[in-house]
Formats: C-alpha cells, sequence, structure tokens
C-alpha cells in the first residue's frame, strides 16, 4: 500500500534513491519536491572580525539579492550563485550513510553478538554536519553501563543511543532557533535606534549584524565590541527577540515534544535494560542460569569480576551451612551445565 | 453541485485524457503518490528483504532461536531504522538546499536547526510512525523471548 500524497505532480522513482555503496540500502522513497526556501528573515549567525563590508560580493538577479541582503556580509568574497559542489560537500563528507562501528565498541562484546551489532548500527542517524564519532561515543558509553549480549538488549542499546542522540540533536535545534531570535531582536532595536545618515544604513546594519551574530555564535572579538558599543548583558530576550521567538513557536513546540517522547523512551529502555541485567545476575545467584547467562555474565563482568563472583558463592556455600545454602558441589557456573566448569572459563570469545 | 450534464462531459473529457504513455512515462508517474513508502509492505524492495534476511540470521544465532521465530522482531527492527532513515533524509534535503542557497552563511549547527525548523510538516507525521514500530517491535520481542 502507497501512501496517498496530497502534492500531485510529485514523481519519485527508485532510481532517485541515493544508493549506499555495500550495505543494504534500508532508506526509502522520499519524493523528491523541493524544500522551500530558508526563511528570508533568517538571520546567519556568523561573523567576521572585519567590519567593512566585503567589495567583493557580487550579486546576480533577484533571487541573488535577496540572500545576499538577509545575509551577513563576511570577510571572505562571496559569489553568488555559490559553488554546487560546495554544497554538496557540505552534505556528503560529513554525511555517512553506512557506519562500521568502531573496534573500541567491537572489543566490548563476544563474536556473536558483534556480528548482530553491526548490523543494527549500520544507518547511524546522523544528519549532514553531525560527527558520527560523537553518536559512537554515546554507543560506546551505553555499552560500558550495561555491556549488551543478546540481541534485546543490544536493540534497547541502540534506543538508548538514538534516543540520546535525538535529544542532544533537538535540544542544539532549540538553542539556535533562540539565538537567531535573540540576534534578530537586537538588530530590530538597533535599527529602531538607529539615527545616522540614511545613506549608511544599510552598511552600518551589516556592521552590527556581523558584531551581534558574532557574539551570538561565541566569538570573543565580536563579544567585546558588542559589550563595548552597546554595554555588557545587551544579548538576551527581550520584547524584541519575543516577536522573533514567536515565529519559531511551531518548532519549538515540536522540539520540545520530539525530546519528551525521546526522554521517556529512552528511560523505559534503561529500566528494561536494567530489569535483565538483574534478572540474570539473579538467576546466576539463584543456580538457574543457563549457560547463555553464564557467557553472558562473563561477557558483562569481565572473567577476573566473574571469577570473584563465583568464588563468593563457593565461599557462602562452604562457610555457610545454614539451611537452604547450596553445597559446594552444587555452587559454580558448571553445577548445572559441566561443560561450563569454573575452570573452563576461559573469557568471551573474541 | 454538478449536473448531470457537467457530469457527463467530465466524462467525456476525461477520455481524452491520455495518461503517460511510455513506459518510463508510467514508469514515473506510478510513485506519484508515493511519499516516503513507510506503509509499504517490506518485500517491495529487494534491499530492504535482505537487511531483514540478514539481520534474522544474526538473531537467530544469537538467541539460537528458529527463524520464523525472530524474523518479525527483524522486520519490526527494520521498519524502526527506516523511519529513522527517512527523517535523517528528508532534514538533509533541507540542509543540502541550505548550503546550497548560502554555503558560507551559516554554520553547521543553525544550518541543522533551520532544516529542521523548516522540514517539520514533513517529520512530524514520522513521529507517529516511530511510536508504533517502537511498540510492535516491543510486543514482538516478548512475544519471542518472554513467554519461555
Amino acid at each position: 500500500m502507497v501512501e496517498q500524497s496530497s502534492e500531485s505532480a510529485s514523481v519519485s522513482t527508485e532510481d532517485d534513491a541515493v544508493v549506499a555503496s555495500e550495505a543494504p540500502d534500508l532508506s526509502v522513497s522520499v519524493s523528491k519536491t523541493e524544500p522551500p526556501a530558508a526563511s528570508p528573515n533568517q538571520e546567519p549567525p556568523t561573523a567576521s572580525p572585519n567590519l567593512v563590508p566585503s567589495a567583493d560580493v557580487t550579486v546576480q538577479g533577484a533571487a541573488a539579492m535577496s540572500v545576499a541582503e538577509t545575509t551577513a556580509v563576511t570577510a571572505q568574497p562571496v559569489t553568488v550563485p555559490p559553488s554546487l559542489t560546495r554544497a554538496s560537500a557540505i552534505v556528503s563528507s560529513k554525511t555517512r550513510r553506512t557506519a562500521e562501528l568502531p573496534k573500541r565498541i567491537l572489543k566490548m562484546m563476544d563474536r556473536e553478538s558483534r556480528i548482530t551489532a553491526q548490523t543494527l548500527f549500520l544507518h547511524p542517524p546522523i544528519l549532514a554536519g553531525q560527527s558520527v564519532d560523537e553518536y559512537y561515543d554515546i554507543v560506546e558509553a551505553v555499552m560500558l553501563d550495561y555491556r549488551p549480549y543478546f540481541y534485546r538488549e543490544l536493540a534497547l542499546v541502540k534506543q538508548i543511543a538514538d534516543e540520546e542522540w535525538k535529544i542532544t540533536t533537538f535540544g542544539s535545534v532549540q538553542k539556535e532557533l533562540l539565538n537567531a531570535a535573540i540576534g534578530k531582536g537586537l538588530m530590530d532595536q538597533i535599527a529602531d535606534a538607529d539615527e545616522g545618515p540614511s545613506e549608511d544604513r544599510q552598511i552600518r546594519m551589516r556592521a552590527w549584524r556581523r558584531i551581534v551574530f558574532g557574539a551570538i555564535s561565541g566569538d570573543p572579538e565580536m563579544d567585546g565590541l558588542l559589550a563595548k558599543e552597546l554595554g555588557v548583558g545587551s544579548l538576551g530576550l527581550n520584547v524584541y527577540s519575543a516577536r522573533h521567538l514567536v515565529d519559531d513557536v511551531r518548532a519549538h513546540i515540536f522540539a520540545d515534544n520530539t525530546m519528551n517522547a525521546a526522554l521517556r523512551r529512552r528511560d523505559g529502555a534503561v529500566q528494561q535494560l536494567e530489569k535483565i541485567s538483574q534478572d540474570r545476575h539473579q538467576r546466576l545467584m539463584m543456580r538457574m542460569a543457563t549457560a547463555e547467562d553464564v557467557r553472558a555474565m562473563q561477557a558483562n563482568l569481565g572473567v577476573a569480576e566473574y571469577a570473584k563472583l563465583s568464588i563468593t558463592r563457593r565461599r557462602f556455600a562452604e562457610e555457610g551451612s545454614a539451611e537452604g545454602a547450596p553445597t559446594a558441589d552444587q555452587t559454580g557456573p558448571g553445577a548445572q551445565n559441566p561443560a561450563l566448569d569454573q575452570k573452563k572459563i576461559t573469557g568471551p570469545q573474541t | 453541485m454538478a449536473s448531470p450534464a457537467q457530469i457527463a462531459a467530465n466524462r467525456r473529457n476525461a477520455l481524452r485524457s491520455t495518461g503517460p504513455r511510455t513506459a518510463i512515462g508510467k514508469a514515473r508517474s506510478q510513485s506519484n503518490a508515493l511519499k516516503h513508502g513507510l506503509r509499504a509492505p517490506l518485500d517491495r524492495n529487494a534491499s530492504i528483504v535482505e537487511a531483514v534476511e540478514a539481520l534474522t540470521t544474526d538473531i537467530a544465532r544469537l538467541e539460537k532461536k528458529p527463524r520464523e521465530v525472530v524474523r518479525p522482531i527483524a522486520e519490526q527492527q527494520i521498519k524502526i531504522n527506516r523511519v529513522q532513515q527517512t527523517r535523517v533524509e528528508i532534514i538533509n534535503r533541507y540542509i543540502e538546499r541550505l548550503a546550497r542557497d548560502d554555503p558560507e552563511g551559516l554554520n553547521s549547527q543553525a544550518r541543522i536547526a533551520v532544516a529542521t525548523a523548516a522540514a517539520i510538516p514533513e517529520i512530524a507525521p514520522l513521529a507517529d510512525y516511530e511510536r508504533r514500530e517502537l511498540s510492535r517491535h516491543r510486543k514482538e520481542v516478548l512475544r519471542a523471548f518472554e513467554k519461555e
């Protein structure tokens, strides 16, 4: 069944889909309607130390003029229309459609888990411009905490990492939208207060824009200039910025909802993982562990800790001749699984 | 409300509509209504079938379960991945557009923010798909592993 589109003119074929090089392509055919142009009042938070607009800006056509007028003039000469090579490089260089888990993560798992993990993490949800390494840092942190062994645990680890990544991404989106609103608000304020000669107004505003958005994006030089000209604390939410916040309110609500849902799912997955871990531990202590449980515990704890745990259990069994305490020959991982006798523990398969 | 005469005229005019004639044209137009394909059965796409088979094999080997038991889990997992990839594809398309229009103007974080805000009408419906697929995945996992 194919979803019906309201856009009757949109055409998409399987050929349009970008196909990953080697791995199975999980991409779906997304209709190739061109996205609408960015909001014309969108302010770029880039800055240049040079307050004098570059004379190398060349503008071609009305559309290019609108772009040029609404963007800050940078120190680098800007050629309009921009190079398509540059645009595609921004996307292609920073987007990996398929990726292999780093070795540091793979080393945490045994061979079987590693194969499944590689299949699971084949398509990390990384946007163009985001770092796949940061995503893997999250995966590694979760894996260090929970040492997944079975598929169910691996899937939960993936879910935790994905939700965490979503929270980070949408948190950043909100921050950038707020910054843009603050910058635009301050620009309005400056424009209202501007009493200089009208012929230079455009140049002044461009210079101010560079200062304001440079300060917002964390440029210390621009921050110093702004503090010198307008006073410390001039950047902030006020009536002016509130007007621009309203423009992005839908995006803020969407980001909020997305992050809330991601938080709930992440916490749910963490609880499930902890429960699985506890259950396995409990089964092991009660000598109800299966051979796979024992292997998973070895992988989770490491051989040394696992052996320590077994010795503790054995000692408890020997010393505690209390009622119900297991006898010495009943303890140890090999009690129910002779093949997994304590002497034969060699650690997780690698 | 159209009169019977108008309806008859519309039907006569519709007979003159030819639609696509060539095989290429037909192939193109058959995807006109395709939005993201997330509702389409998985077996329509060979690469997706391949991915499901690969994951089924991996899970069956890891869990020591028959393939038919774990296949629904693999299918749901692939569906979840597809929703995520669709979201990434859509936002990346907007990012690419922004990068093309203004390659030096926005830093990468700002570009992602602007692109995400612009892509909301397209990515918002995917949240429902994702929630549904995650829920089904959970049920399949419970069915396969918990009721032993």
